[in-house]
């Protein structure tokens, strides 16, 4: 019956439209997953249409054996399942019953929704392979992961930008898990306000005569490891209670800045120069242009301690 | 099998008409298919009404026997005595407008009390002459009573009857009128003074149905039924032409292979012989015939017609295997052993279908 044939042909036309997007999304995941190897193997990413196109083609092959419209009906839609394979083999047949059945099938076809083929888990799958695999390449392309030592791992970990970053998920994760088991989760994870002054001598803050630092405004404190040798060698770059390996380089360039010292004469900027100079003097003594300097600052700042 | 070529002429047109033929000739005749298989199922419903006027429960049972009408076969209806097995059989006669006799089967019963025979008349003028004289076998429905109690020999007179739906006297043939059902009861064979049928009458009734004893309501609405002045009377729902439509609508039924390898599956499977059938090898001595495939998948069909459905279920397969292969099957003596029935190793075997 034309009727019939015509209503499978629509649903058979939807089957394999839903069938195509599948291999296609296939597709996007393969090309993906190559990029990422061609990537890795310092190729053009472009190489991987190949291999995505010839798994997107298999993919294909297999949807077009496997594709049997009518069962994923009659799986789906159970009033359908007899009938319609009945319907399908008996189309032929010329006789009242028959004729019944097929009338009845192509009424109970126009019930069936598209949804009926599409499988959501499937595609959600797909879509989110394909979300991972985007977000790989990005990463691969991004960081040059092919010199990638566990030195210049241990270098990227210790980047204070980073700790920074992974602090503030570390409170992101402790608030969750606050709000997630209570109390408890909180009294284990407890800090003094000992430690809390300890970490402020330690790592400085804001608040002058407390958790001010040697240079104001910038860190250091009056803890118990408070920072009294501004000219120190290591001290004068700890930085939360970890030396910094702090190296001025005036072959880079650059220059420092000093702020709010309350001088007008030190309130300025020194360049690389004579930073390197000071670095020198250092060595043996203060200069004596800079004696007043320093001795003003100190005065100013102990009486508040 | 198709007609051999005889030259342009099939073997049907230059012999008699194949019954199947001839039936669909008649059928298409006299009523209009389209409006029967239209009201069969308020026909069924009015059917079942009328029954349930006289006999109390016993659905199964109706469906049954009608499935054995409409497929145009006999059916044999087993069950302890007084459960109603022959007012099933006469109520459902007596809603059809056709001719129904009844043989109360004893045994001295012998086979020309069956089938007729030629007496000797006189006619005005003294001249004698044989005059076949038509038994009860010559009826649409024949309710042959208590089948298993006559003999052996007068229980074969029905074999031609039943299979041919002729008989055969003195060297001549007589045509049975259409459609023709033996509607068989028997009781259980562990009873005395009964004489078992024979494996090929039995294998002629396309189903042996099971009368079991009613619920206690049933029997309730039975007793109130039967010990009052209320007397049940029944109207006619079926005329012989709709009968033999029906019986044309049940060929036509479509049926998808899957459903049907499914009811030969089920019919193979009863067979010892093959390796593959663990449970027949250690339950049966014999399995079904392909006679059984033919049964199961017509009755299925008119299981479904009846239904109003429009295709033969697997459902329908299921449901109509019990009583197609039950008096099929010879359970051996590990079966018997065990106490398994025929029914409990047809379950067994639908579970592994």
């Amino acid at each position: 019956m034309r009727l019939l044939h015509k209503k499978l042909w629509e649903a058979r036309s939807v089957f394999w439209s839903i069938k195509f997007y599948r291999v296609i999304l296939d597709f996007f995941a393969a090309f993906l997953a190559f990029a990422i190897v061609f990537k890795l193997l310092d190729r053009t990413i472009f190489y991987a249409l190949v291999p995505a196109a010839m798994f997107a083609a298999l993919r294909l092959i297999i949807e077009f054996m496997r594709g049997d419209m009518s069962e994923k009906l009659r799986g789906k839609y159970e009033n359908l399942n007899e009938r319609l394979s009945t319907a399908l083999e008996n189309e032929n047949v010329d006789n009242i019953i028959v004729s019944d059945l097929l009338f009845d099938v192509s009424e109970r076809m126009d019930k069936v929704e598209s949804s009926a083929f599409f499988d959501k888990r499937d595609i959600s799958h797909r879509v989110l392979t394909i979300m991972v695999c985007a977000f790989l390449l990005l990463t691969v392309t991004a960081f040059d992961l092919r010199n990638l030592t566990l030195d210049s791992l241990k270098r990227i970990l210790d980047d204070p930008a980073v700790r920074h970053g992974v602090n503030n998920l570390n409170d992101g994760v402790s608030d969750g898990l606050l709000k997630a088991f209570g109390e408890q989760w909180e009294m284990s994870n407890w800090t003094s306000d000992k430690e809390l002054d300890k970490l402020g001598g330690e790592g400085g803050g804001e608040k002058p005569g407390e958790s001010e630092g040697p240079i104001p405004g910038s860190g250091g404190g009056v803890g118990e490891n408070t920072i009294t040798d501004i000219y120190g060698e290591a001290s004068a770059a700890s930085l939360f209670g970890r030396d910094i390996d702090f190296r001025i380089r005036p072959e880079y360039g650059g220059e420092i800045e000093i702020r709010q010292t309350g001088s007008q004469e030190a309130a300025r900027r020194f360049t690389l120069d004579e930073v390197n100079s000071v670095e020198e003097c250092q060595e043996c003594a203060i200069a004596p242009e800079n004696e007043q300097l320093v001795r003003g600052y100190f005065e100013r700042i102990l009486p508040e301690s | 099998m198709a007609p051999a070529n005889t030259g342009g002429r099939s073997l049907w047109d230059s012999a008699e008409d194949p019954p199947r033929v001839r039936r669909r000739q008649e059928a298409e005749g006299e009523v209009d298919l389209k409006k029967v298989y239209s009201q069969l199922r308020s026909t069924y419903s009015d059917m079942q009404t009328e029954v349930s006027r006289v006999v109390v429960g016993q659905q199964d049972v109706l469906e049954q026997v009608l499935v054995a009408i409409f497929t145009d076969s006999h059916a044999l209806l087993e069950g302890f005595p007084g459960l109603g097995k022959t007012l099933l059989i006469r109520t459902v006669s007596s809603i059809m407008d056709l001719k129904f006799r009844r043989i109360q089967c004893t045994p001295d019963l012998m086979p020309s009390d069956v089938t007729g025979t030629y007496i000797v008349e006189e006619d005005s003028v003294g001249k004698k002459s044989f005059r076949f004289e038509e038994g009860p076998v010559f009826t649409n429905i024949l309710l042959a009573d208590e089948i298993n109690r006559s003999t052996p020999k007068s229980q074969s007179s029905l074999l031609e009857a039943m299979q041919e739906r002729q008989v055969t006297i003195a060297g001549t043939t007589h045509k049975l009128e259409r459609p023709f059902f033996v509607l068989a009861t028997q009781n259980p064979l562990e009873m005395e003074g009964t004489y078992p049928l024979p494996e090929a009458q039995v294998d002629r009734f396309l189903l042996k149905i099971m009368v079991g004893y009613p619920s206690v309501d049933e029997e309730r609405r039975i007793v109130d039924m039967y010990c009052s002045e209320f007397i049940p009377r029944v109207s006619k729902v079926l005329k012989r032409e709709h009968v033999l439509a029906i019986q044309d609508l049940t060929l036509k039924m479509p049926i998808s292979s899957e459903v049907r390898d499914l009811a030969l599956g089920i019919v193979n499977s009863t067979r010892p012989n093959d390796p593959k059938n663990k449970t027949a090898a250690r339950f049966l001595d014999y399995g079904a015939s392909p006679r059984a495939s033919i049964g199961l998948v017509m009755a299925s069909k008119a299981r479904a017609l009846i239904n109003g459905r429009n295709y033969v279920s697997s459902d329908d397969v299921r449901a109509m295997a019990h009583p197609v292969l039950r008096h099929r099957i010879i359970v051996n003596f590990e079966s018997e052993r065990k106490g398994m029935s025929p029914d409990d190793i047809i379950s067994r075997l639908l579970n592994e279908a």
